[in-house]
């Protein structure tokens, strides 16, 4: 068996020159939650490991009106420890605290939750939600994809070989805080995979929804906006009325992306619950 | 191979050791240090929970290699002079002990919670010890028992 080769990078450039050496042999560890069950398991046959947890680049949040920026290699604690992205950014924070437990949010990273390319991955539903964009790095510079288009199948993402992902960026629209919730429905309190999990995100005006993108987790091969969904709340009141139409078309949805499979019973009836509470958690945020 | 300098409850290794050798693997193969359990290998159970760079972790889903000059404190690190950390005589004193193959995990993620937070609130304390299965206790007694320990806690960290 080849012998695997590991480097301890501190910058980008460490990384894409150690990803470089050979593409196809290389990948990258950054908390290691999902990768290292995949070397247990002997299905990392990559002999090049490159670990990014300490790339400076990769680390750090900064705030604008304009947008958010968040390194790839920032842990979920490090999100949730942050105050500023509580009051900013709700639903990533609420999603981000609903990982795993303490330890797995101590290692675990928003990049790998992205690159791992999980259908159940917890901060990607808000992401989505909030229209988020990466910049993906590689000995060809730096390219800026949008989150909607990185997912292609299950556990498949558009991330080239010999890339990774640097950055984060969430718009802000000018605004110190976006309305966007996030809710998941797991078998347990914590350590728990999402079952199905819904992300929504708003603009109010007057009452009336002038503009909604949902996001949906754990429904169907990968995290997915929810298109129908989404133009179906435009222009309908921030009330409750609205919420009980929701969770009945969202449901029907569900029903029909799902026929035939066999948690379609369970998930299209829980889901009504999960769009209820992220729906009711948005609501709260308008004007607060 | 990777040229491993780590620091081990207090104690300073240098190790060449395999690029894939779990942070689980290096402390109880390579340092003997047995305390440290592997209960599940795939971070549910939180029985391999170390501490690294003060941060509670599942030494089962890290690479030794990602701990390249921090510092790790295993249960071993915590008695000084033969005298308990408050944690673990806390455990101790309330029976929160049955089989007692959770508890280094256990305690080292009370530790860490009341290493950066002496004065944590309930929610807090269950927590920090979500990422921690037991089957022996229903974890009451050892709620109990951190709660105890946040009374007499000096606190190796807190400012």
């Amino acid at each position: 068996m080849v012998e695997k080769k590991i480097t301890k990078a501190y910058c980008i450039k460490e990384v894409i020159d150690a990803l470089s050496e050979n593409i196809d042999e290389s990948t990258v560890i950054a908390g290691g939650t999902d990768i290292m069950i995949e070397l247990r398991e002997g299905k990392l046959t990559h002999s090049i490991i490159v670990d990014v947890s300490d790339v400076a680049e990769m680390k750090g949040i900064s705030i604008t009106p304009e947008e958010i920026r968040i390194g790839a290699a920032v842990t979920f604690s490090e999100i949730v420890k942050s105050k500023e992205i509580k009051a900013a950014l709700p639903g990533l924070w609420d999603a981000c605290k609903s990982v795993g437990a303490t330890q797995i949010r101590n290692m675990g990273t928003l990049g790998g939750n992205t690159a791992n390319g999980s259908p159940a991955a917890d901060s990607v539903p808000p992401l989505l939600a909030l229209g988020a964009k990466l910049i993906i790095a590689s000995s060809a510079g730096d390219d800026m994809v949008k989150l909607s288009d990185f997912f292609l199948g299950k556990g498949k993402t558009a991330l080239p070989k010999g890339a990774i992902i640097k950055e984060f960026i969430i718009p802000m629209q000018g605004k110190k805080s976006r309305i966007i919730a996030f809710e998941k429905l797991g078998l347990r309190n914590a350590l728990a995979i999402s079952r199905i999990s819904s992300a929504v995100s708003l603009n109010v005006e007057g009452g009336v929804i002038t503009e909604a993108t949902v996001a949906s987790g754990s429904i169907g091969l990968i995290p997915t906006v929810e298109e129908d969904m989404s133009k179906f709340l435009v222009g309908k009141a921030a009330n409750e009325d609205t919420i009980n139409q929701a969770a009945s078309h969202f449901s029907a949805i569900v029903a029909e992306r799902l026929k035939g499979r066999s948690t379609v019973e369970f998930k299209a009836e829980a889901i009504k619950g999960v769009i209820t509470k992220a729906l009711r958690k948005a609501f709260n945020q308008v004007n607060s | 191979m990777f040229d491993l300098k780590i620091n081990v409850n207090g104690v300073d290794y240098e190790r060449e050791i395999k690029a894939d050798m779990r942070l689980l693997d290096f402390i109880r193969n390579e340092l003997g240090l047995t305390g440290t359990k592997e209960g599940c290998g795939e971070g549910e159970c939180g029985a391999c929970t170390v501490i690294v760079d003060g941060i509670a972790v599942d030494s089962c889903l890290m690479l030794a290699v990602q701990c390249h000059n921090k510092k790790v404190e295993t249960i071993e690190g915590l008695e000084k002079n033969g005298v308990l950390h408050p944690v673990q005589q806390s455990f101790l004193d309330n029976g929160a002990v049955q089989c007692g193959f959770c508890i280094p995990g256990m305690v080292l993620s009370a530790k860490a919670l009341l290493d950066s937070n002496s004065n944590p609130t309930d929610e807090e304390i269950k927590e920090c010890v979500s990422g921690n299965l037991c089957r022996c206790t229903g974890y009451d007694k050892m709620f109990k028992a951190i709660k105890n320990a946040q009374k007499s806690y000096s606190g190796e960290g807190e400012k």
